[in-house]
């Protein structure tokens, strides 16, 4: 997978850089908006910082969707809703605040870059691990075949990291998705659903917490899927 | 100062009027009773030497017709006397009885003095002016003759003109006040601008804005120069204010991007560190969180120190989303979340008031509260505003710490260690404060702590 990285700061992305290429990715960066639009052949995924020397970055992101449907993320110092409403009506497809985890950045690129491949509407409704279905129509999960009652917000925290196919998810992206909001107490309070999950399901190994950073599912199976 | 400067001005024209007018009707009354007394007096002694003759010749027969035609034309009752006081003739019958002053005046005459003119006479005083003159025979006192006038027309006249003064002194009175208005108006209108810039100041150093000036160069010199200061100051104030709140948000994000270096490199060491140094570098990865915690909690106080717009606020919906996204945690440590107090308030705020400040002091409440208590939520209404009273069981706060636990970074000593940024109070304090509120910390008898975020009232409390 090709990353442009739009970021002028040398510093970041240095520290970026290889941290890509250690999964799997190569990269070409820009330390200018200027001219970003030339160097997108070959582009799989572009990763732009708004706080641009020369020019905006929200106007590279509306430069860039005039002429390609290239997945872009926007990594930005800037995180109140207005500059995130702005990034996401300029044509990204995901906004991220610094700092952030390479994981959560790593599992957002490849998200991105599977939903441009196959378009919106290939998740699978019913995701399968081991004896345990989620089903993310209905909202029902069932453990060996029995149905399992889990409260609207469980479900939801379930079904976000069935529907990431094993890559890790934040605790900011989860609560933020979840819950709409960020609040004080809300880590401890997710840490409390998954236990609840934990608990419910019976699986223990199925919700893995990566230390720090934050939940996933544990698909043994598909672990290595993604190049 | 509007009513002090005109009554000063009142005073003085009145002081004025006063010490005009009064000497001038005194004076115009004391002419006008010396006119009379003289005029009453050429009478008196032409009546007297009238009576010469008949007395001489003890004779009065005629001279009783000739006060009679007297009287008849001026009013005047007229009285001649013997030596010995009795009455020889007089133009009435019965003789008009003298008061005490008059019969002096008769002994006077009888001992051949003249009357001397009155004292100044009162509109109130109503006795008649009596005049005694000696009827000479030969250059011998042989009787007197007496008058008694009415001063009916005299004391008329003389409340005439005294209402005629008195008019012009109101009059000059209502003129001062006309002339004293715009006068006054011009020396206060300054002080007026001076005391309305000031409450526009407050607010637009809040909203970041800059204060419309006060000086407009009118008023007295010395208020120009004073508005002029203001002005300066307000600036001042303003650019000081805005430049602290800019630095916290620039800072903020001026950070971000070593930070985001910093987290990726520690990343990147992933697999290359030595087993026994693995936990050094989660703490290090964790220490860089809490460094970005710490970010998003100064840009969140930088924005409270901000005044966005207030709305009306429905309190319920923000209590009751509040302990819905607190009561897994609540209940997963032993707590009890319950609502009392008086539903369906509003509250003026910005919006999101409500969630913002429980938000601060649940995380509080829940953290230090003891397994198996209650976390009490109370609203209620009590004049014009409305109150959010968080109750907890926990260890509370010593006395002194209650004011000082609304400041930025501030730590219970026993509690430096527990995780959080040391900003969620501060920022809730600020932005009930922005709203016109307060927050307050108390502690209630039975232990624990209570935090009253009290907010204006928003209007129309259904019920209250």
């Amino acid at each position: 997978m090709h990353i442009l990285l739009v970021e002028d700061d040398d510093r970041v992305a240095a520290a970026l850089r290889p941290a890509l290429h250690r999964h799997g990715m190569t990269t070409t960066r820009l330390s200018v908006g200027r001219g970003a639009v030339d160097h997108l052949a070959g582009v799989d995924v572009v990763l732009l910082d708004l706080g641009l020397p020369d020019i905006d970055g929200v106007d590279v992101c509306r430069a860039i969707r005039e002429v390609s449907e290239v997945p872009i993320i926007v990594v930005s110092a800037r995180g109140e809703v207005d500059d995130r409403i702005l990034g996401l009506h300029s044509g990204a497809d995901d906004y991220l605040v610094k700092p952030y985890d390479i994981g959560e950045l790593v599992a957002r690129v490849h998200t991105v870059y599977r939903r441009s491949r196959v378009g919106p509407s290939a998740t699978a409704d019913v995701v399968q691990v081991a004896d345990v279905s989620v089903d993310l129509a209905r909202h029902t999960v069932t453990v060996g075949g029995v149905s399992v009652t889990l409260t609207r917000k469980e479900f939801q925290v379930l079904a976000m990291l069935a529907s990431s196919g094993g890559a890790v998810c934040t605790r900011n992206r989860i609560v933020a998705e979840v819950w709409g909001r960020t609040w004080a107490g809300a880590n401890r309070t997710l840490d409390v659903h998954v236990a609840t999950l934990r608990t419910k399901l019976g699986r223990a190994d199925l919700v893995q917490t990566v230390r720090g950073v934050g939940y996933r599912l544990g698909l043994p199976e598909t672990r290595h899927e993604d190049g | 100062m509007r009513s002090r400067l005109l009554l000063i001005i009142m005073v003085l024209v009145g002081l004025l009027a006063a010490g005009l007018g009064i000497p001038l009707a005194l004076s115009n009354a004391q002419a006008d009773q010396s006119a009379m007394f003289t005029e009453q007096l050429t009478d008196t002694i032409y009546f007297a030497s009238l009576a010469e003759r008949p007395i001489r010749d003890d004779d009065p027969t005629g001279l009783a017709d000739e006060l009679k035609r007297y009287d008849a034309v001026y009013g005047v009752a007229v009285t001649v006397l013997d030596r010995d006081g009795k009455l020889v003739a007089s133009s009435r019958d019965p003789a008009p009885a003298l008061d005490a002053d008059g019969q002096n005046r008769v002994a006077l005459a009888l001992a051949n003095r003249h009357s001397d003119p009155d004292n100044l006479r009162f509109p109130w005083d109503t006795r008649p002016l009596v005049l005694a003159e000696p009827v000479l025979v030969d250059s011998e006192v042989r009787g007197a003759t007496v008058t008694v006038s009415p001063t009916d027309d005299l004391r008329a006249g003389e409340i005439r003109v005294w209402s005629l003064v008195a008019a012009a002194g109101l009059l000059a009175l209502a003129l001062a006040v006309l002339v004293a208005l715009p006068i006054v108006r011009w020396i206060l209108r300054p002080v007026h601008r001076l005391d309305e810039g000031t409450g526009r100041v407050a607010a637009a150093v809040l909203a970041g804005a800059d204060a419309d000036p006060v000086a407009d160069g009118t008023g007295p010199p010395e208020l120009r120069q004073l508005s002029v200061s203001f002005d300066r100051m307000a600036e001042t104030v303003t650019q000081a204010y805005s430049a602290q709140r800019t630095f916290v948000a620039d800072a903020s994000h001026q950070l971000r991007n070593p930070l985001t270096a910093l987290r990726l490199r520690l990343s990147n060491l992933d697999g290359h560190v030595d087993p026994s140094g693995a936990d050094d570098q989660t703490a290090a990865l964790e220490e860089a969180e809490r460094l970005s915690t710490l970010l998003d909690g100064l840009l969140a106080l930088a924005r409270a120190e901000r005044t966005n717009p207030l709305v009306t606020v429905d309190v319920d919906a923000g209590v009751a989303d509040r302990i819905e996204a607190w009561r897994p945690l609540a209940e997963h440590t032993g707590l009890r979340l319950e609502r009392t107090g008086t539903p369906a308030l509003q509250a003026l705020g910005p919006a999101g008031v409500i969630e913002t400040v429980l938000d601060a002091v649940l995380d509080n409440a829940v953290k230090f509260s003891p397994e198996g208590t209650a976390i009490l939520i109370e609203t209620r209404e009590c004049d014009g505003h409305v109150e959010v009273a968080v109750r907890d069981h926990g260890p509370g706060m010593a006395p002194d710490e209650l004011e000082r636990a609304t400041f930025r970074f501030w730590r219970s000593p026993e509690q430096s260690n527990v995780e959080g940024s040391g900003l969620g109070l501060a920022i809730a304090a600020r932005t009930t404060e922005v709203a016109g509120g307060e927050l307050r910390l108390e502690l209630p008898t039975g232990g624990g702590l209570c935090v009253v975020a009290r907010l204006r009232a928003a209007g129309g409390n259904g019920g209250a």
